[in-house]
């Protein structure tokens, strides 16, 4: 994971921390504003994460390539904000989508995904990563529901059976996978293809049992 | 035309739409269009097969009249070939007729090639159903159309069903599901629904007479007739059966239906003048069938089956074969007439476990010499081709166990920590979560936390496991799939320090197995990720942080029945860089989901965590690793401060003593109390 520049990582955070409570009175004014934003943030979470999971295990199920659901798809995210999907697979750390493709192909066909249960939460009100200093500046509005799904970041936690193989000899395992997905820039817009994903995956995490 | 309801016997297989189709799709016993039946294959798909075997029954009328006393499989006797293919609904009575009594449903089935699967329920579905009304209809005596050739009887269905339909101004076909012609009177039987739309057309002028409709009182015209058509289907039945059972081999487990024209009993039945020989296989199909109870049982008692000698150019005469006996393994196709690959082209998605094909003596051999690879291709487990082994069973085996879907493997914990952060929260939470969760909340979580949690009521468990009781859970739970309104979730988010105290001491009280000691009940996986956001308001772009996913079990015990329940769970929880003033790490997001108890499979590397260090991403630890741990424990000892802070403190530093030492004592005024540990500075 590329570390953003003039991020304060959580050790520098000890070193800076007189400078921070000089600035403290901003910081929760800035945070305040966040918290009145909460609950459009978490609806838009929740809706986000529904759609999510509706279609993410629908394409995986189909045998089709996930690669439009992660932040490698959005140049923006890739180039401007240095990211790359962190994919953990069963302990296995997916250099990129690729390589996640391996492993879904070589687990085979046929494969069903059961949802039992899933939950989301909103992350970050104000996510900019991606986006040039110029944008970032824009004021987004906390009141209307659309703005505040433009920059929103989240993270949802699904659990429920994975199914291999069809008839007498389908395998059954429970897994449970944990994403978070960042605002995909190019979606945004008046101009924007309607096909694109509105939110891309950062990080996920799967574990089957 | 629409679909009609799962009630009115139109499965959903069947295209209803497909109008050459539609009389296949009826559940009754009189179909109206056949000679040549046009039927509609599992998919929905029309069957050529009618009509090439048609054709190919005109070539060999021309080329190769049928012997006497033997018989084409073919579509075509010499009855049938006298006259182009055109619906009637004589073939169809003949079946029943031949077969079976009352029961329309047996027939439906041979002439729909039902999937053996879906019999059951079809054959079990009432004919004469409660939802089913039957109508007398006169005057087919009296009209023009008696001379035509079926004395009108279809004619005159065609004729109810279309202006019942426009009558009643319908967007749906009615549907004659049966009709029976008895003495002067024509009994139909459709749908209540549809009875009634056909009631309308009492009174309409056809072929120059008038229908009159009255409801009949019974449901069908039952009497001595319809036993003595009864009694006499069951005495040819008998007569089927006791020559398939001539025919089978238990030994062998082979059914022999080879040289079915020149079977002696057959011929004394009268069977090629009464019957078409296709129809008359579909009977011997059905008659199989029912023999079994379920597909174990058929196929445990054949595996082999023999249609050698029966002059079969195309499979499609041998249609139901497949579909009676799916799971077939050998099968002698020799002393046939099948020319090319197209002859066989019906069931190259069939026969799934065939291991045995014999087409020796076939014209194919002849005309196109390279069909035995594309029958491989068609067969994965064919191994026995006409005598020539094209497959060995170690192959067959290697490309099915290729095929076959396998679960992801396990790797070891993914525990990707930035300077032991993850591993010092994840001992802290575990243990605060048991003993003291106020403290636990206070310390990590702020007004800006999330916390929820989703009951899974449908993990797997161990059989001797019973369901554990979720009373206490269930009302906080979020779990989106059962929770689906905008308020009962935006209800079940708890947000703020104080809102998950309070949750928290309503669930009950929790024992997790020890980290430290028990770390194979624990599956821990964690990486960093940025973007989080700033409660210090510095960064525009966000902070960093770690996201911790991990899984595991707690015992808890319910605080009224004080019942004690084991339950696994999967948490996931944000960290990022705490509030000024605050714990230096807090936490974003915690998503939590509970499940029934089910032990974590073993999985690899788990064994390389120790006590000392519970989680382990890379053993052995090296020697820069221990003269860390050397450096921290001195830190701790001459600043007092606990190992996060000293951790944190050592990492600025980049692991330089002295100049973590400087820094501890710059930032010494402004290091929060939790950052010591109890004895303070030395």
């Amino acid at each position: 994971m590329s570390q953003q520049q003039g991020n304060p990582t959580i050790q520098a955070k000890v070193a800076s921390e007189g400078k921070q409570q000089q600035q403290q009175h901003e910081g929760y004014k800035f945070t305040f504003e966040m918290e009145s934003k909460t609950g459009l943030t978490a609806q838009c979470a929740t809706a986000a994460a529904q759609n999510f999971v509706d279609s993410f295990y629908e394409t995986l199920q189909r045998g089709k390539s996930p690669a439009q659901y992660y932040v490698s798809s959005s140049a923006k995210l890739t180039t401007v904000g240095g990211l790359r999907p962190d994919i953990s697979v069963n302990g296995r750390v997916c250099g990129d989508v690729a390589e996640y493709e391996q492993l879904l192909e070589a687990q085979g066909a046929p494969v069903h995904y059961e949802i039992h249960s899933f939950d989301a939460q909103p992350l970050n009100p104000n996510y900019v990563i991606g986006l040039t200093p110029a944008e970032q500046q824009q004021p987004v509005s906390s009141t209307r529901e659309r703005d505040v799904a433009e920059r929103l970041s989240f993270s949802v936690q699904v659990s429920g059976a994975v199914k291999l193989g069809k008839g007498e000899d389908v395998a059954e395992k429970d897994f449970n996978e944990a994403f978070v997905l960042v605002p995909h820039w190019e979606a945004q817009g008046r101009s924007a293809s309607r096909n694109m994903r509105k939110w891309l995956v950062v990080s996920q995490n799967f574990r089957s049992f | 035309m629409a679909p009609t309801g799962p009630r009115n016997g139109a499965p959903r297989n069947n295209t209803r739409s497909a109008a050459s189709g539609k009389s296949a799709t009826r559940g009754g016993i009189a179909k109206r269009r056949a000679g040549g039946p046009i039927r509609v294959d599992r998919d929905g798909d029309l069957d050529m097969d009618a009509a090439a075997a048609n054709a190919a029954g005109g070539r060999g009328k021309k080329s190769n009249p049928a012997p006497a006393g033997s018989t084409r499989k073919s579509t075509r006797t010499n009855a049938s070939s006298s006259r182009p293919p055109r619906p009637t609904t004589k073939a169809s009575h003949m079946v029943a007729k031949m077969i079976q009594g009352g029961t329309g449903s047996l027939h439906s089935r041979i002439s729909q090639g039902i999937d053996p699967s879906s019999r059951h329920t079809r054959s079990s579905r009432p004919i004469n159903g409660t939802n089913n009304k039957t109508l007398i209809v006169e005057g087919l005596q009296h009209s023009k159309a008696r001379d035509n050739e079926g004395g009108g009887l279809k004619e005159l269905l065609i004729f109810l069903e279309r202006k019942a339909t426009t009558a009643g101004k319908l967007s749906h076909s009615v549907r004659i599901k049966k009709s029976q012609l008895k003495g002067d009177l024509v009994y139909v039987t459709a749908s209540k629904e549809d009875a009634e739309h056909i009631m309308k057309v009492n009174g309409f002028d056809w072929a120059g007479t008038k229908v009159h409709i009255t409801e009949a009182d019974d449901q069908a015209p039952n009497g001595a007739e319809a036993s003595n058509l009864s009694a006499q289907t069951q005495d040819v039945k008998e007569n089927l059966r006791t020559m398939l059972a001539q025919r089978y081999d238990p030994g062998q487990k082979l059914l022999n239906l080879a040289s079915l024209g020149s079977d002696s009993l057959l011929i004394q039945m009268n069977m090629f003048q009464e019957s078409t020989p296709q129809k008359l296989f579909r009977a011997l199909m059905v008659i199989c069938d029912e023999q079994f109870k379920t597909a174990q049982a058929k196929r445990d008692a054949i595996s082999s089956v023999t249609l050698a000698g029966n002059n079969i150019d195309d499979v499609g005469q041998v249609m139901t074969l497949t579909e009676t006996f799916p799971d077939l393994i050998h099968l002698d196709l020799s002393n046939n007439s099948i020319k090319e690959l197209r002859g066989l082209r019906k069931w190259q998605h069939r026969l799934r476990k065939i291991e045995t094909l014999l087409l020796i003596n076939n014209p194919i051999d002849v005309s196109n010499p390279s069909y035995k690879d594309e029958l491989v291709s068609w067969f994965p487990r064919l191994q026995n081709l006409s005598g020539t082994q094209v497959r060995t069973a170690e192959q067959v085996a290697a490309a099915e166990l290729a095929n076959k879907p396998t679960p992801i493997p396990q790797s070891g914990p993914d525990f990707r920590d930035i300077n032991g952060v993850g591993e010092q929260f994840i001992t802290d939470f575990i243990r605060g979560y048991d003993m003291d969760r106020p403290t636990l909340a206070a310390k990590y979580y702020d007004d800006y936390s999330h916390f929820s949690l989703s009951v899974n009521g449908r993990s797997s468990h161990p059989p001797d496991i019973p369901l554990p009781q979720w009373g206490s859970y269930i009302k906080f739970s979020r779990n989106h799939v059962k929770i689906t309104t905008t308020h009962a979730r935006q209800q079940r988010l708890f947000s703020g320090t104080a809102v998950i105290q309070s949750v928290w001491q309503k669930l009950p009280a929790t024992r997790h197995p020890d980290l430290a000691t028990q770390f194979d009940k624990y599956i821990i996986d964690c990486h960093p990720i940025s973007g989080l956001a700033d409660l210090s308001g510095q960064s525009m772009a966000g902070v960093d942080g770690m996201i911790i996913t991990f899984h595991g079990e707690f015992e808890d015990q319910d605080p009224e029945t004080k019942v004690t329940t084991k339950r696994s769970f999967s948490r996931t929880i944000i960290l990022g860089p705490g509030a000024p003033g605050r714990n230096p790490i807090r936490v974003a997001s915690d998503v939590l989901t509970l499940k029934a108890y089910n032990p974590l499979p073993p999985i690899l590397g788990a064994a390389v965590a120790n006590a000392a260090v519970p989680v382990a991403p890379q053993a052995p630890a090296s020697a820069e690793e221990v003269q860390k741990q050397q450096m921290l424990a001195e830190l701790c000892r001459q600043t007092g401060m606990n190992e996060e802070y000293s951790r944190m403190c050592l990492d600025v530093a980049n692991w330089v003593f002295d100049q973590a030492l400087a820094t501890f004592h710059e930032k010494r005024a402004s290091l929060p109390a939790d950052a010591f540990t109890v004895a303070g500075p030395v």
